[in-house]
């Protein structure tokens, strides 16, 4: 009987090490878009992170003087796509690498 | 998983456990089924509602194990939220508008030490919306929800700001895919946004 509680036990400590371990370590991303005119920045854009593997991420807005900030980004090996949308319309799609917090330039579009 | 759903789980285990342990004791004889005579009969007693009367003692292992799954599958189930009603109308406004609506922040003071210990109560008491449309300034409307009527957030007409022109996107811009990635429609998998 002691036998098969101690193995449940190691299953149990097993399990939970693994689920630890499956906890990646996420970071921030953000950044600005301008106007490639006169230099503005442009409030209201959709930005998204996109992974081959992680999916889709919670889209977020640009403010009022173009900058955007997302948070809980899971630092993956694999690049992410980062898209921009005005509306529906894709305007920008570029390859970024994030293996810890990411602070892009502001970009005129 | 929040401590609440392990809960529930190992609840649900233990009803499980017992409930096939009972059936392995039974079939190892070490508990019987059998019949005893009236005075030594099992009785639970719960005020003047409930009273249940077995001769049949091993029965209890069943009985506890559906009284464990039973409350795991009560307190999992969904509690039902009245939703909020949005109504109103953002005018002059030809672009896409989005409207997102988040509800308070709550804080919790942390020591001068930098060790934060503190309880949180969630709930909702006022609604913020964030009205934005690409080229235009956002705006936010804040709305305590003691007044709604209804459960419905109603707003005038909201006129934003215009300050940039439609941005021609450039195809040099635009990079292709070298492999299979979800459509802007897809559901959010993870990040947030600050």
């Amino acid at each position: 009987m002691n036998k098969i509680i101690k193995n449940v036990a190691i299953i149990l400590v097993c399990g939970f090490s693994l689920y630890l371990h499956a906890q990646s370590p996420s970071t921030i991303v953000q950044g600005g878009f301008c106007t490639g005119k006169s230099g503005a920045p442009v409030p209201g854009l959709l930005v998204s992170l996109v992974h081959s593997k992680l999916g889709r991420s919670t889209p977020s807005y640009t403010n009022q003087y173009g900058y955007f900030r997302m948070v809980n980004i899971p630092i993956h090996k694999i690049p992410y796509y980062l898209e921009v949308y005005w509306g529906k319309r894709l305007i920008l799609r570029s390859k970024i690498s994030v293996q810890g917090p990411l602070n892009l330039p502001m970009k005129c579009l | 998983m929040a401590t609440f759903d392990y809960a529930v789980l190992l609840a649900a285990l233990a009803g499980l456990v017992m409930v096939i342990g009972g059936i392995v004791l039974i079939y190892k004889g070490a508990i019987v089924l059998a019949s005893t005579d009236s005075s030594s009969a099992l009785s639970i007693e719960w005020k003047q509602d409930f009273r249940l009367n077995t001769q049949a003692p091993g029965i209890a292992f069943f009985i506890i194990g559906l009284i464990f799954s039973s409350i795991s599958i009560y307190a999992s189930k969904p509690t039902a939220i009245e939703p909020i009603k949005i109504e109103g109308e953002v005018t002059q406004i030809p672009e896409l508008v989005t409207i997102r609506a988040r509800s308070s922040t709550w804080i919790v003071q942390g020591g001068s030490n930098g060790v934060i210990k503190g309880r949180i109560h969630p709930h909702i008491e006022d609604i913020t919306l964030e009205i934005s449309a690409p080229g235009y300034k956002p705006e936010s409307i804040t709305f305590s929800l003691s007044e709604l009527e209804n459960r419905t957030v109603k707003f005038d007409a909201v006129n934003l700001q215009h300050l940039v022109t439609a941005i021609v996107g450039h195809q040099e811009n635009i990079i292709e895919v070298e492999e299979s990635i979800q459509p802007i429609t897809a559901p959010a998998s993870f990040g947030a946004e600050q």
